[in-house]
């Protein structure tokens, strides 16, 4: 059994507190959306304090992800390896939907070429690159709604803003559900949650055999 | 010679007495006539019991574009003493009601009985009694409804400048109460974002019953106005039955998301939602949860079957 130590203290640090943030955030965010009196999920009050403070944090943790991935060698596995990969998103795809239940090996394996399978790879350059600097930018917006642009695609005020808001801010919800439950895709259910802890990835015997067959 | 002695001493009297002159004997005076004097920004007099100088100028621009612009002077300052220069002293015992002339049918709508019963509620007739009347708010001489434009944005700052000329101005407040002044922004410390809650709702959204009257004028003390976020910020926000009843027709009959949008409807956190989106994304939602709920599923019964 190898370990191969993947992720460094920073970024696990970054991303539990970005995952704590996450929660507040989506929890507070939907109480928000939903509020009335008469089912009050956390008051109105409460779940503003909340929000606002946790978007200010995932904002410093946003610069603190920037900062890191440009410094340091965690950059380069979301940089785009745009060869091949229809095939190998179709590879990963047909694992999730078919090979996962007849126990096949993973079509691809985390190592300190590339640490992402093709899905992980799309899917974090949408997430990380495109809808979070949206959701920050927005989110500032409704913050400080004095700098808000008075008119936005010929819509005025706030409402643009907070539609793109909402509406990133759901597909996030989807992305953080579905993120969890594929965390428990590795070697055992628990395998990828206690890599993201202590920082190292197990090699199985499994994904050596599948090297020695590469 | 002793005639025209007479005649000149009768002349000079009648110069120099205070026998008032007739303005109007048969004819209707006109109100540019009342204005020829009242429309000079610099006429008042000091009052001798309260020492206050208080002025007796009507702007004529804003009289002509007030609801009152059809109305001659005369129609309501009908003491016999305006009828001569100088006015007679007992014009000062004047004593206009709004309800004098709005009892008629046609001001039905307004139900000004009904003003009249919640004002008599209010903080400022029970803290200030008769020192405080319509007037003190309402300038029948520039008053304007501005419910019939139903754009909220313009309505919320003509409306909150009548609260304002008092509440942010310490020295036209001393007139009326000793009681130490205390600025707005403090009494709204716990308001987020005050100054932008102000620029887009009427002070009254809060500081009227939430139950009364969507004209109602009963002014609740500070310490009784709403401060529960979820009256506002709610599907069924108070704001559809106070500020964005008097919006126009057309957005009013068409709620929903996308005709919110089409309709330039400000945006209220909570309030704004459309219950098709709000469905669909729940649906979304519940589908993607049973897709993970059947894939573990899968995944555990396929464990299983291998261990076997």
């Amino acid at each position: 059994m190898k370990k191969l130590y993947l992720y460094p203290l920073w970024l696990r640090v970054w991303h539990w507190t970005n995952a704590t943030l996450y929660i507040l955030l989506i929890l507070t965010g939907i109480s928000m959306h939903y509020s009335g009196s008469d089912n009050p999920f956390i008051p109105f009050k409460t779940a503003r304090l909340i929000h606002n403070t946790a978007g200010i944090l995932l904002v410093f943790m946003y610069l603190d992800f920037l900062i890191n991935n440009l410094f340091t060698w965690n950059g380069k596995y979301y940089l785009p390896q745009f060869k091949g990969l229809p095939n190998r998103l179709y590879l990963q795809t047909r694992y999730y939907l078919f090979g996962i239940f007849k126990g096949e090996p993973h079509p691809f394996n985390p190592d300190e070429k590339s640490k992402f399978n093709p899905l992980q790879q799309v899917t974090y350059i949408f997430v990380m690159f495109v809808f979070m600097p949206v959701l920050i930018i927005s989110g500032l917006f409704l913050l400080f709604p004095e700098y808000a642009p008075d008119k936005f695609l010929g819509i005025g005020g706030l409402l643009p803003m907070a539609i793109l808001h909402t509406v990133v801010a759901y597909f996030l919800t989807l992305f953080t559900i579905a993120h969890i439950y594929l965390g428990t895709t590795g070697h055992t259910p628990a395998s990828n949650f206690k890599s993201m802890i202590g920082g190292y990835h197990i090699i199985t015997h499994e994904d050596h055999s599948k090297k020695e067959k590469d | 010679m002793r005639i025209k002695h007479k005649l000149l001493f009768l002349f000079m009297f009648l110069l120099f007495s205070e026998i008032p002159v007739i303005i109007a004997a048969d004819h209707e005076v006109s109100n540019g006539f009342c204005l020829r004097c009242h429309g000079m920004k610099t006429l008042s007099y000091r009052d001798s019991t309260t020492n206050a100088i208080v002025s007796l100028f009507v702007d004529s621009t804003k009289f002509n574009h007030s609801n009152h612009a059809d109305l001659n002077c005369t129609d309501c300052h009908t003491e016999e003493g305006f009828l001569q220069y100088p006015h007679s002293p007992s014009v000062k015992e004047e004593n206009l009601y709004c309800t004098q002339c709005h009892e008629a049918s046609e001001f039905k709508k307004f139900n000004f009985r009904q003003r009249e019963k919640e004002f008599k509620k209010s903080v400022h007739h029970l803290k200030f009694g008769d020192k405080f009347s319509c007037f003190s708010c309402h300038d029948p001489h520039e008053f304007k409804t501005t419910f019939s434009e139903a754009i909220p944005k313009k309505m919320v700052a003509e409306d909150n400048i009548i609260c304002l000329s008092c509440h942010d101005a310490p020295l036209q407040l001393s007139k009326l109460t000793n009681e130490p002044y205390h600025d707005l922004i403090t009494a709204h410390q716990w308001l987020p974002k005050a100054q932008l809650h102000w620029k887009s709702v009427r002070c009254i959204e809060c500081h009227t019953p939430a139950t009364g009257d969507v004209y109602s004028h009963e002014i609740l003390p500070a310490e009784k106005a709403l401060k529960n976020c979820e009256t506002c910020h709610t599907k069924n926000s108070i704001l559809f039955s106070k500020l964005y009843r008097f919006r126009s027709k057309e957005s009013r009959q068409k709620t929903g998301f996308f005709k919110t949008i089409v309709y330039n409807s400000p945006y209220v956190v909570g309030m704004t939602r459309d219950p098709f989106i709000d469905r669909l994304s729940i649906l979304i939602f519940l589908l993607m949860l049973a897709g993970i709920l059947a894939h573990g599923i899968g995944r555990w019964l396929a464990t299983r079957r291998k261990l076997r």
